[in-house]
């Protein structure tokens, strides 16, 4: 099962004419404690880069603590949606954290995309996670161009979100067409401006396949500044897009 | 993870000229909620309700079939707001669903799906699955002690066998945890109606749901089962698949595996 995570960051590493790419150095990232890490199986990254497939690359992760290469060659396709979801734990090192192809296609200018789920200590919540008391509020947003914010949602205010699920309905219950193309999209979540999940693809967030739900430590969203970008405007990316926040509903004196 | 204590399963007709059902169910009344499933049928195989003779329609070749929960605790709490219950919907072409505790006693007079459809095909049978408790569940192991496989003596497309007809005395007094439906090409159009030595009852309970294979487990409160009370429920045909015959599947023998 996932663990508890409190922040999510895509990565772009983009081959230059080597095979081996180090991961750039995220100030936001560092001295974090790094909980999974996800390769993405998507077409294109943020910036537009082809993607290519996980095969034949592999990660190898310099811890910080104790500066040695505690994963080495792990392969990536057991770090996508469809592997093994393992539990890290690690402070990483990240530029000198690295992926290195070896496989015979060629690969220069195209990219891979990852999401390292983290501890971030300004934005977790003690949670009650033996006997949870939670609710379940519709979250929406038109998407309208290239990147759209969220509208101000006074349900939201200082709500500490379990998980959100992306939801496929035809229509929202108040007649929106709903948005089901998803792969060319990302959320970014911000609170107090910190952009906690930064550019997370949302195909990450519908759940209902046999993939391991996501378990958000009680995360608050500042809504007016968060948003999802898409990379292409069609038709069909202009619609709603529609999900499930679980959001704990402990009441604050039972609360540990 | 879902824990089976008790499980209430109810015929919905889903008129297209309505919008609204209720949830006015004297089964759940003041009864700790747990989950709720939507169960449809399949376009590949005909299920029928434990019920009645109604087929339990597919959810989607209509078009527009968009379900929607809204949840009102007992002390008037509306704590579930538009949930997308498409995402919790169990069929024979469909397990991806999402694992979702409510936990509370629910307001059955504001509690209701609201559902939006196409229109044209008159009123569509489904069924509704609710899993509640009656007392506080049991420590949870799911440390496998022993099993015993039984074979199930199906003969009809529309049959209900005593339990006690097929399993040995070997169950008697054994906590159940687990119970794994195990077919070869079949799928088990079934249902499970189990009364407890303690008198719980899980009403029939979709062999489907407790047979898919993923990361979605469901597991029973050590309970006892009364075989002199409990049902095996068939309600689908179990030679044919896609409405054709097909010799290698007649002999097809389909096991229950009770896991203590």
């Amino acid at each position: 099962m996932n663990k508890l995570i409190s922040g999510a960051y895509g990565v772009e590493l983009v081959f230059s004419g080597s095979n081996k790419i180090n991961f750039p150095d995220i100030p936001q990232l560092r001295n974090k404690r790094v909980k999974h890490i996800e390769f993405c199986t998507i077409e294109k990254t943020p910036s537009g880069k082809l993607c290519v497939g996980t095969a034949d690359t592999f990660l190898t992760v310099r811890e910080m603590n104790t500066n040695k290469e505690l994963i080495q060659s792990l392969p990536i396709n057991q770090l996508s949606v469809n592997g093994n979801r393992l539990f890290i734990n690690k402070i990483f090192d990240l530029p000198q954290t690295y992926i290195q192809y070896r496989g015979a296609a060629a690969i220069t200018g195209k990219a891979f995309y990852a999401v390292i789920w983290y501890d971030e200590p300004l934005t977790w919540n003690v949670i009650n996670e033996t006997n949870p008391r939670t609710k379940i509020l519709p979250l929406q947003l038109k998407i309208r161009n290239l990147k759209t914010y969220f509208a101000e949602n006074l349900e939201f205010r200082d709500q500490k979100i379990l998980n959100l699920f992306l939801s496929t309905p035809t229509l929202t219950p108040d007649g929106l067409d709903v948005c089901s193309t998803f792969d060319n999209k990302f959320i970014t979540l911000a609170y107090r401006n910190l952009q906690y999940f930064h550019q997370v693809p949302l195909s990450l967030f519908n759940q209902t396949a046999n993939y391991y739900p996501i378990r958000m430590q009680g995360l608050c969203i500042d809504l007016q500044n968060s948003f999802i970008e898409t990379l292409t405007t069609d038709v069909a990316d202009l619609k709603t897009v529609f999900f499930n926040a679980i959001i704990d509903d402990t009441p604050v004196n039972s609360r540990r | 993870m879902t824990t089976i204590q008790n499980v209430a399963t109810i015929e919905l007709s889903v008129n297209e000229s309505d919008h609204r059902i209720p949830f006015l169910y004297d089964a759940i009344k003041n009864k700790k909620i747990n989950n709720i499933y939507l169960f449809c049928g399949s376009l590949d195989f005909d299920l029928t309700s434990p019920y009645s003779q109604s087929i339990i329609d597919p959810i989607g070749p209509i078009g527009i079939e968009d379900y929607f929960l809204n949840l009102i605790d007992a002390n008037g709490n509306p704590f579930v707001k538009n949930y997308s219950f498409n995402n919790n919907i169990v069929s024979g072409d469909q397990i991806n669903f999402e694992e979702i505790s409510f936990d509370r006693i629910l307001d059955l007079n504001k509690s209701h799906l609201l559902y939006n459809i196409g229109t044209n095909f008159g009123i569509r049978k489904l069924l509704l699955v609710i899993f509640y408790q009656s007392e506080n569940f049991k420590k949870f192991d799911d440390e496998v002690n022993g099993s015993i496989t039984f074979e199930v003596p199906i003969t009809s497309t529309n049959q209900d066998i005593l339990l006690k007809d097929f399993v040995s005395n070997n169950l008697q007094g054994k906590k159940i945890k687990k119970i794994i439906p195990g077919y070869n090409q079949i799928i088990p159009n079934s249902f499970l109606d189990l009364v407890t030595t303690d008198g719980k009852h899980i009403q029939n309970l979709p062999s489907l749901l407790i047979g898919n294979q993923g990361t979605k487990e469901f597991y029973f409160d050590n309970i006892e089962i009364d075989v002199e009370k409990s049902y095996f429920r068939q309600r689908g045909n179990y030679t044919h698949h896609m409405g054709i015959i097909q010799p290698e599947i007649v002999n097809e023998k389909f096991t229950l595996t009770f896991i203590f």
